[in-house]
């Protein structure tokens, strides 16, 4: 297993810098271009998720990014802290399990598309997001609230037969420093 | 009741000037024009467009005709070239245009592109055979019409058992000849080529109440308490005696056959470890159901266990109509024995409940917890954090359960393809791996009769 664990400054340019260093890492492990922008881009997604709707009373809160490669998947991991409230996890819940309703995520990002065209959403959460994760990134979406209060989202994108594994990590591209993520 | 919109104000326009307007709500599709600074224009005027001021905004409609209705005051504007939802407009104040959604059309129609002849040339022949199918059984109960309703229930019931197994070879040819023509597809084809299905055989799922219900899913989730009664009971249901043989189908497959397997499994592992902690007092032998569903294996032990006063049960479901179903069976089984059982309803989803770090002090700890039904849907990061928390639930020398469908479960693609229903398979080893950091006395792996469902069974050291 190859594994990349970092903690990331809730910050949207902090954000935008992650692109290089996910995808540096899962070049690194050998895989597909088209597989290394996918996982990418489900890591781009979760943290931005992780930004909008995380709950940061200080800066000691912060987000941690777990990139993990095994021989037939590859999972992004975002963890954020929780805020009091329960009814957003709720709806995560429930949109999470809707979209893992389709077998074809492809049905639920139609879906997705017909719901935001019949009522555009004014500022609130789309939902587009996780969807596109499911379905361009070709990811099973998941959850769960650890003792620690941290909403942990995490994304498993099946690798096809034959995907190398066990490479070990390659070094990120990136100076922790530039982009205020620190290695946990 | 809504109270009435306010009027927005508007211009039309077109060849024959600009008229101010004050627009009034009347359907969801049109809205009444009134002219305050001047007459009307004639019946069947056309416009260019509609200009509408909405708050701070102003949006500019199609081509609209204006209709004078002899029992409204104002004319009525109707929209020649496009569909607006002024519903949405008027109470609030949203602009939604709905060919948007007709965008998407090329999108899906582009689907197909991507479909393999093979899987076409397939598709085409089972949607031919099954309309085949469905032809002949709709004309022979066509012919029982007019007969007594006694008449024509025997007459289903003969057909049923005459056509059954006929029916069944040739669903299960199908689904040979399915498995053969997706043998080599990636996860990715699989779901691209289970649209496609989908939308062939999509008058033939809405017809088989099973089928329409794993597709449908309308709690949000497939495997709800109510497919589960659905499997346990294995019953003919439907309008139609093709419907009702369509929808009995998947109840046969071994998938459904695991499901009924573990209703009685789950009793017998209870007693093996039941028996490593007696003598218990009364409500001493605890035990917990994650993802209870129905609970039926729990009615079935209370209704059978000669002395059912020692359990403690406790039902933890996030569906509270589930629970309920479980309540209900449980009460059925009390009120035929005349005894009252101790049974707790937990209604959390495992996803939250582990952000509890009083879980232990809250629900107790139990001598057996198991988990049906429930692994198949939770990813490995999930299913490792739930599985670690539940034996954390179980008193030291208890038992914790946990059952997942193997990746080559064989009714995998039919369930896929037929049902949309995906499950998160795993293998002996990526089952072992989620407690593989836990202490365990004992781990144990074994499969029910069908060999689709496994089971990892952990023994907390004592």
């Amino acid at each position: 297993m190859s594994e990349l664990t970092l903690r990331v400054t809730p910050d949207w340019d902090v954000v935008r810098g992650f692109w290089p260093v996910s995808t540096g890492f899962f070049a690194g492990q050998g895989l597909q271009e088209e597989t290394v922008y996918a996982l990418s881009m489900i890591a781009q997604e979760l943290l931005e998720n992780a930004v909008k709707y995380g709950h940061y009373p200080d800066d000691a809160h912060g987000i941690a990014v777990s990139l993990r490669v095994l021989k037939s998947e590859a999972t992004v991991e975002v963890k954020s802290p929780a805020g009091p409230d329960d009814a957003p996890l709720r709806r995560l819940d429930d949109t999470i399990q809707w979209i893992r309703g389709f077998q074809s995520p492809f049905e639920a990002y139609m879906e997705r598309l017909k719901a935001v065209a019949m009522s555009p959403p004014s500022g609130g959460a789309s939902g587009l997001g996780l969807v596109r994760i499911a379905y361009e990134g070709q990811a099973v979406l998941d959850f769960y609230i650890n003792p620690q209060y941290e909403l942990a989202v995490s994304a498993v994108h099946r690798l096809p037969d034959g995907s190398p594994a066990g490479i070990p990590a390659a070094k990120a591209d990136h100076q922790p420093g530039e982009l205020a993520v620190n290695r946990a | 009741m809504n109270a009435a919109p306010l009027p927005l104000p508007g211009t039309l326009f077109g060849r024959d000037g600009r008229f101010t307007v004050q627009l009034k709500f009347a359907t969801n599709a049109s809205v009444f024009a009134n002219f305050p600074t001047g007459t009307a224009p004639p019946d069947r005027s056309e416009f260019d467009g509609l200009v509408l001021e909405v708050e701070d905004r102003a949006y500019q409609l199609s081509r609209c005709r204006l209709e004078v209705e002899e029992a409204q005051v104002d004319p009525r504007l109707v929209f020649l070239d496009d569909v607006y939802d002024f519903s949405a407009l008027f109470r609030e104040h949203r602009m939604v245009d709905l060919r948007r959604v007709f965008h998407n059309v090329a999108l899906v129609i582009a689907q197909k592109d991507q479909v393999s002849p093979q899987f076409r040339d397939y598709t085409a022949n089972t949607v031919y055979d099954l309309s085949v199918y469905k032809r002949f059984f709709a004309d022979q109960e066509a012919m029982l019409r007019k007969e007594p309703a006694s008449v024509r229930e025997a007459a289903r019931g003969a057909l049923l058992r005459a056509q059954r197994t006929r029916f069944f070879d040739f669903m299960d040819r199908g689904l040979l000849g399915l498995r053969q023509v997706t043998a080599s597809f990636d996860d990715e084809e699989h779901k691209r080529h289970g649209y496609y299905f989908r939308r062939h055989v999509w008058e033939y799922i809405q017809g088989a109440p099973f089928l329409a219900r794993t597709n449908l899913k309308p709690r949000g989730y497939a495997g709800d308490s109510h497919m589960m009664e659905m499997i346990y009971e294995d019953a003919f249901k439907g309008n139609s005696v093709f419907s009702m043989l369509l929808h009995r189908h998947p109840l046969a497959s071994a998938a459904a056959r695991a499901v009924r397997n573990r209703r009685t499994m789950v009793p017998l592992v209870l007693r093996r470890v039941q028996r490593e902690f007696q003598p218990l007092p009364p409500r001493g032998f605890r035990f917990l159901s994650v993802a209870c569903g129905p609970a039926f294996e729990v009615c079935d032990l209370l209704a059978e266990e000669p002395e059912p006063e020692h359990f403690h049960c406790a039902l933890l479901d996030q569906d509270t109509e589930a629970l309920a179903t479980a309540r209900a069976g449980i009460q059925r089984v009390q009120r035929a024995r005349r005894r009252k059982f101790s049974v707790a309803y937990v209604n959390e989803s495992v996803r939250t409940m582990l952000k509890r770090a009083d879980q232990v002090d809250r629900l107790g700890r139990f001598h057996f917890v198991y988990s049906m039904g429930l692994f198949d849907y939770l990813t490995p990061p999930v299913a490792r954090a739930v599985a670690k928390r539940l034996l954390e639930l179980v008193v030291p020398g208890g038992t914790l359960l946990i059952g997942n469908y193997h990746v080559d479960n064989p009714t995998r693609r039919y369930m896929e393809y037929w049902m949309d229903w995906t499950l998160y398979y795993r293998t002996e080893a990526e089952l072992q791996a989620l407690l593989e950091d836990a202490e365990a006395a004992s781990a144990e792996l074994f499969f029910e009769d069908t060999g689709c469902q496994m089971f990892l069974q952990v023994r907390k050291p004592g």
